[in-house]
C-alpha cells in the first residue's frame, strides 16, 4: 500500500509541482492544530485576505450553501459552520481558483454534488449536512490536478473515454495507473483534512472501502451519481458511473422517498448561480 | 414553468408552488418581490429575500454593479425555446447508458423522468 502510494507521489512529483495552498490557508491549518487557538484569532487571520474571505462568504451566503444571507463575517461563519468546514471552504475556493475556465463544468458538477449530498444528509439523524456539502464540493479535487498538472495525460484520458466508451475513472486507470481518488487522497492528507472529508475524496468510486467515514463516503457516492444523472455540470465524460447498491442503502434513500429528493435537488439546481459564482472565484 | 433555463419554482411546506425567475437588473420593475437574497462580491446581503423592489432599491443595486436578481413569479417571457421532453428523456437515457443493465438505476431514471414531466405540467 505504502509502496503504491510512493509510486504515485513520485510519478506526480516528477511532472510538475502540485498546487500549494495560499499562505492564509497554510497559516490557518497550522494554528487550528493547537487547542489554544480561538475562533476569533482564526477569523482575524482569514479576514486579512479580503479576496479569499469574500469568496468564502459569497459561497456560504448563496442559495447553494443553505444560510442565505445570514452570515456576515468569517467569525460568524466559524461559529455557525464549525472550523473544519470553513477551513475546507477556503481550500475548495483556492483549489477551484486554479481551474481553467475550460473546466467550469467540473466546478458545476462539484457544486451539484455538494447540494445533493446536503439534501441526502439532511434526511438523516447522525449526519452533518454542512460537512457533507463540503465533502461533495471537494470529492473531485484530484481531477483538477489531473487536468492542470498532467495535461498531456489528460488528453490521452479524454481520447480513451471516447474510443473505449468508458468513464473517466476507468480511463485514468488505463492511462495513468492511478486515479483522481489517489491524487485527491494525497492532497487531502497533506492538507490535514478530517477523515469525514478525506475518505469521500479517496473512495467515492469504491464507497464500501472507506475504513471509517462509511456513511459520508456512501452519501457522496450517491450524490455524485445523481448529479451526473441529472446532467448538471460535467465530470469529464458523458456518463454516470456505476451505482453501488449497498451505498445507496447506507445513504438512507429508497425508491419510494426518492421523488422528494429529486424534486428538491432539481429545485435547488435551477436557482444555483454556479457560473456567476465561478466568475466570482476567478476574478 | 415553461423553460428550465429562465424560470424555476420551489414548493413551500404546504406544497404550494413558488415560481421564481432570474432577471437582468435592467428588467427589474418597482413592485417585483425579491425571491433570493441579493449579494455583493464580498458576500454581504444588499437586499433580503421577500423585499419588494422600489425605484430607489433598483437604482441602488445598479450603482453597485449588480447584474441580475431572482424575483418571485415569472414577470419576463424569456423566449428561450423549450427542449422537447422526448429529447430531454433521450439525453437522460444516454447519460445512464453504461448502467442500463442495472435495475435500480433504471428505477431511479424513471423517477427522474417523472419529476421532469411534473415540472413541465406545472409550468404549462
Amino acid at each position: 500500500m505504502d509502496l503504491e502510494k510512493e509510486k504515485i507521489r513520485r510519478k506526480i512529483r516528477s511532472i510538475k509541482s502540485l498546487p500549494t495552498l495560499p499562505a492564509v490557508a497554510q497559516k490557518v491549518s497550522k494554528l487550528a492544530e493547537s487547542d489554544k487557538t480561538s475562533a476569533s484569532q482564526l477569523s482575524t487571520i482569514i479576514s486579512q485576505d479580503q479576496a479569499l474571505s469574500g469568496r468564502v462568504l459569497r459561497l456560504v451566503n448563496s442559495s447553494f450553501y443553505g444560510f442565505p444571507g445570514r452570515i456576515s463575517n468569517i467569525s460568524n461563519a466559524i461559529l455557525l459552520l464549525g472550523f473544519d468546514v470553513v477551513k475546507s471552504l477556503i481550500i475548495s475556493v483556492s483549489v477551484f481558483e486554479m481551474m481553467e475556465k475550460g473546466i467550469i463544468g467540473l466546478w458545476e458538477h462539484s457544486l451539484g454534488c455538494a447540494l445533493a449530498a446536503r439534501i441526502i444528509a439532511r434526511r438523516l439523524k447522525d449526519c452533518d449536512p454542512e460537512e457533507l456539502s463540503v465533502a461533495g464540493l471537494l470529492h473531485d479535487i484530484g481531477k483538477v490536478v489531473v487536468s492542470i498538472q498532467l495535461s498531456d495525460s489528460y488528453e490521452d484520458i479524454k481520447q480513451t473515454i471516447r474510443e473505449q466508451k468508458i468513464i473517466f475513472y476507468e480511463a485514468e486507470k488505463k492511462v495513468l495507473e492511478f486515479t483522481h481518488e489517489d491524487i485527491g487522497s494525497w492532497l487531502a492528507e497533506s492538507w490535514n483534512l478530517p477523515v469525514n472529508l478525506l475518505e469521500p475524496i479517496s473512495y467515492h468510486h469504491q464507497p464500501l472501502k472507506a475504513p471509517k467515514a462509511k456513511l459520508q463516503t456512501a452519501i457522496v457516492h450517491v450524490a455524485d451519481f445523481l448529479t451526473r444523472a441529472v446532467g448538471f455540470g460535467s465530470g469529464g465524460d458523458p456518463w454516470t458511473p456505476p451505482l453501488n447498491h449497498k451505498a445507496w442503502e447506507r445513504s438512507g434513500l429508497t425508491i419510494q422517498t426518492f421523488d422528494e429528493v429529486i424534486r428538491e435537488f432539481n429545485d435547488e439546481l435551477e436557482t444555483l448561480e454556479a457560473r456567476s459564482m465561478f466568475e466570482g472565484l476567478s476574478s | 414553468m415553461s423553460d428550465i433555463y429562465g424560470g424555476t419554482h420551489t414548493t413551500d411546506r404546504n406544497g404550494r408552488i413558488n415560481v421564481m425567475q432570474r432577471i437582468s437588473l435592467d428588467a427589474a420593475q418597482p413592485g417585483m418581490t425579491v425571491a433570493k437574497p441579493v449579494m455583493n462580491e464580498a458576500g454581504v446581503v444588499l437586499v433580503g429575500a421577500g423585499t419588494q423592489l422600489t425605484e430607489a432599491t433598483i437604482e441602488k443595486l445598479k450603482s453597485l454593479d449588480i447584474a441580475s436578481i431572482i424575483v418571485k413569479g415569472r414577470p419576463i417571457e424569456t423566449g428561450v425555446p423549450e427542449k422537447p421532453l422526448e429529447q430531454v428523456y433521450a439525453e437522460l437515457d444516454e447519460r445512464l447508458s453504461l448502467v442500463a443493465g442495472d435495475a435500480l438505476c433504471n428505477q431511479i431514471k424513471e423517477h427522474i423522468k417523472k419529476d421532469l414531466r411534473i415540472r413541465r405540467e406545472e409550468g404549462s
